[in-house]
């Protein structure tokens, strides 16, 4: 068990700003999920504190230890790569048994024995340890994977997209493993990925990286009800989130905005440090976000109705079903069950909370709250 | 093939024709592959059959005879020094059996395959994995190849003799080693770049030096092009004529050198034991390639390792 802080961690490959400052604090037996589109410096972030790639510049510790200076073998982490770096001339056995093989001093024969049945319990494989590793499934390989790096008890524990090539439903399996892994283990776990859904599903505190800066550090819950800025908020949600052009407007005492070029009804949004004074003269717009999963679709001409708009797609996937709108110079999408009488061509009233509605400003593309 | 279209209405191409013809008749295929095969190995057979005529049968004016009349391995037996007879080459021209060359053949070829693959594997590894050298050292490594070794034995003669390298086990060792180095390393720098980054990196995580890395981890992967790789340097270092020819004497000269020996002089061409010897020298790459047959099959599929 270990914390993990990393300050101002910079890496630079030539001109290429991998890593750009980042700060971050993983406590003790805490799971950590760093989100980000590829090339957003995740995996460099997670190779420099495994000790694979150096730093340009900051510093990362282990329990308020600088390691910057100790070799990956001597930082006591434990790494799972994405495409599993199983050794295939080896049975699983070989494989789960390799890291305690490498001690010094060696444990005896029947300590490494005794580890790698329990471990092999874990993660699932008792019933495959003698077999070769090129005989395994791929699901199998990256269990081998987990096994593997999971015997030598690190303190913190590295995980580099595992899932990414396993079949969904066995991902969906293994997400729910690795986090009873993880309770069970107790150790901090760092988990790769750009699947928002397997981040917000694990992690206790997720790092939304982009461009090699961190964009929001913060628990899935503040992720997606309080995105900091535009790119958190895009990136964040299972459907594709709505953005509005928007122009706000005083009000008596209060601001309110409306949906550029729809003729849209006023959305009260005094709550919010809207700089208006400076804005709403010259009329510049600030862009509106609001989840599909909280507009509402109600008559065309109920009085809720913020705008109006027609269905172009109806999208099922079971559970729910996605509606796809368009308004008059926007298309957005909504949620809906799939018992409502909706079909393509439907007008429409679209509706949402002022509560439910994220307001970025367009040059800064930071949150106004 | 039961029922044929007709003539008219079908237009084969010559390919299609061919194969269609062929396929009609196997014993065409068998034919063709008899002829192919004895056409190759026809050498190989006069070569074994050779080795077993006595002496008469070898070259007898004005008669061929396709096959031992009176088969003897007296051949081996007076190559080996087993028996002295009179139609023993020992006995009029040299002192010294097959046996010393043979033995020195192995010694410098082994030791001449070792150092290279020792070496390339490492240069391999490093050029592979960390771009030792830059983008230009493979090239300058493969220059080494582009000049026939005949073009510097000369000065090279000169400057052994001067280290007194000349008539040495590790003079000829080294330079098997060096000359077929550069085959070492292009073909262990491909492999090795099939084999993931992420494989040394997992050992080293958990818990492997660099080089226990590399060992434990890495060298496995391409253990069938690494045994690719050391059959065919062997063979090089093993037919090796003229580098054994200008370095040695006959202490340290081997088995192709004496080869050339059997020829000429007093006792005129001595095919019976040039045959013998030829067959000797088949073995040891026979041996060694059957040896490593099942990872030959896998490092022949140049770059085909699985992940």
């Amino acid at each position: 068990m270990a914390e993990i802080r990393l300050e101002k961690l910079t890496k630079h490959f030539d001109e290429v700003r991998a890593v750009d400052g980042l700060d971050l604090v993983a406590e003790h037996g805490s799971f950590i999920a760093l989100l980000g589109p590829s090339g957003c410096g995740k995996t460099t972030t997670m190779n420099m504190i495994a000790g694979l790639e150096r730093p340009t510049a900051g510093e990362i510790y282990f329990d308020d230890f600088p390691v910057s200076g100790l070799g990956p073998e001597k930082r006591s982490v434990g790494f799972v790569f994405q495409n599993y770096a199983i050794f295939t001339h080896m049975t699983v056995y070989e494989n789960l048994a390799f890291g305690l093989r490498m001690r010094k001093p060696r444990p005896p024969k029947d300590e490494i024995d005794r580890e790698v049945r329990a471990v092999a319990r874990t993660v699932g494989l008792s019933e495959q340890l003698e077999r070769r590793v090129t005989r395994l499934s791929v699901n199998d390989l990256q269990k081998a994977a987990l096994g593997r790096s999971m015997i030598v008890r690190p303190a913190i524990f590295l995980l580099d997209e595992p899932f990414s090539n396993l079949d969904a439903s066995f991902r969906a399996y293994m997400r729910a493993e690795l986090k009873r892994i993880q309770h069970e283990i107790g150790q901090t776990m760092v988990y790769v990925t750009h699947d928002q859904v397997e981040a917000m599903g694990m992690a206790d505190r997720i790092a939304v990286m982009d461009r090699g800066q961190l964009q929001q550090y913060g628990t899935p819950d503040e992720l997606y009800n309080r995105p900091e800025n535009r790119f958190v908020a895009n990136f964040i949600g299972s459907v594709l989130n709505n953005f509005l052009p928007v122009v706000p407007e005083a009000s008596g005492a209060g601001v309110v905005v409306r949906v550029t070029g729809t003729g849209s009804k006023p959305i009260d949004v005094s709550d919010r440090k809207v700089p208006l004074a400076e804005r709403a003269g010259a009329g510049l717009p600030l862009t509106l976000m609001v989840r599909p999963e909280k507009v509402r679709l109600v008559g065309p001409d109920a009085d809720e109705a913020l705008v109006r708009g027609s269905i172009t797609a109806i999208e099922p996937l079971g559970a729910t079903d996605v509606i796809h709108l368009r308004l008059d110079g926007a298309d957005i999408r909504s949620v809906a069950r799939p018992d409502a009488p909706l079909r393509v061509g439907d007008n429409v009233g679209i509706a949402f909370e002022a509560a439910d509605v994220h307001l970025f400003d367009d040059e800064t593309e930071h949150a106004i709250r | 093939m039961t029922t044929m279209p007709q003539e008219e209405r079908v237009r084969f191409t010559a390919d299609a024709s061919t194969s269609r013809w062929v396929v009609a008749r196997p014993w065409v295929k068998v034919v063709a592959v008899v002829m192919i095969a004895s056409f190759f190995a026809f050498p190989l057979y006069w070569v074994v059959s050779m080795s077993f005529k006595p002496r008469p049968e070898w070259n007898p004016p004005g008669k061929v005879y396709w096959a031992p009349q009176s088969p003897t391995i007296d051949n081996y037996t007076n190559l080996l020094g087993l028996k002295s007879t009179e139609d023993s080459v020992f006995a009029t021209q040299r002192s010294a059996s097959a046996l010393t060359p043979f033995k020195n053949s192995i010694i410098l070829s082994v030791g001449g395959t070792l150092l290279a693959l020792f070496a390339g594997i490492v240069t391999a590894y490093g050029i592979a994995r960390f771009r030792a050298g830059g983008g230009l050292l493979p090239f300058q490594i493969l220059q080494l190849r582009m000049f026939p070794p005949v073009a510097i034995i000369i000065p090279l003669l000169f400057f052994y003799v001067a280290i007194k390298l000349y008539d040495t086990y590790w003079g000829v060792i080294i330079l098997y080693g060096a000359i077929t180095f550069p085959f070492v390393v292009w073909l262990m720098r491909s492999f090795f770049q099939d084999v993931p980054r992420e494989i040394s990196e997992a050992a080293i995580v958990d818990g492997c030096t660099q080089w226990g890395a590399f060992f434990k981890a890495v060298l496995p992967q391409v253990k069938g092009g690494l045994a690719a790789t050391g059959l065919f340097v062997f063979i090089l270092n093993w037919s090796d004529f003229l580098i054994a020819k200008v370095m040695t004497t006959d202490v340290h000269s081997t088995a192709p050198v004496y080869l050339q020996s059997l020829q000429g002089g007093a006792s005129g061409n001595e095919y019976g034991l040039q045959a013998a010897l030829a067959c000797l020298l088949i073995l040891p790459p026979a041996i060694f390639g059957l040896a490593i047959q099942r990872y030959l099959v896998r490092g022949l599929t140049f770059g085909a390792i699985k992940r």
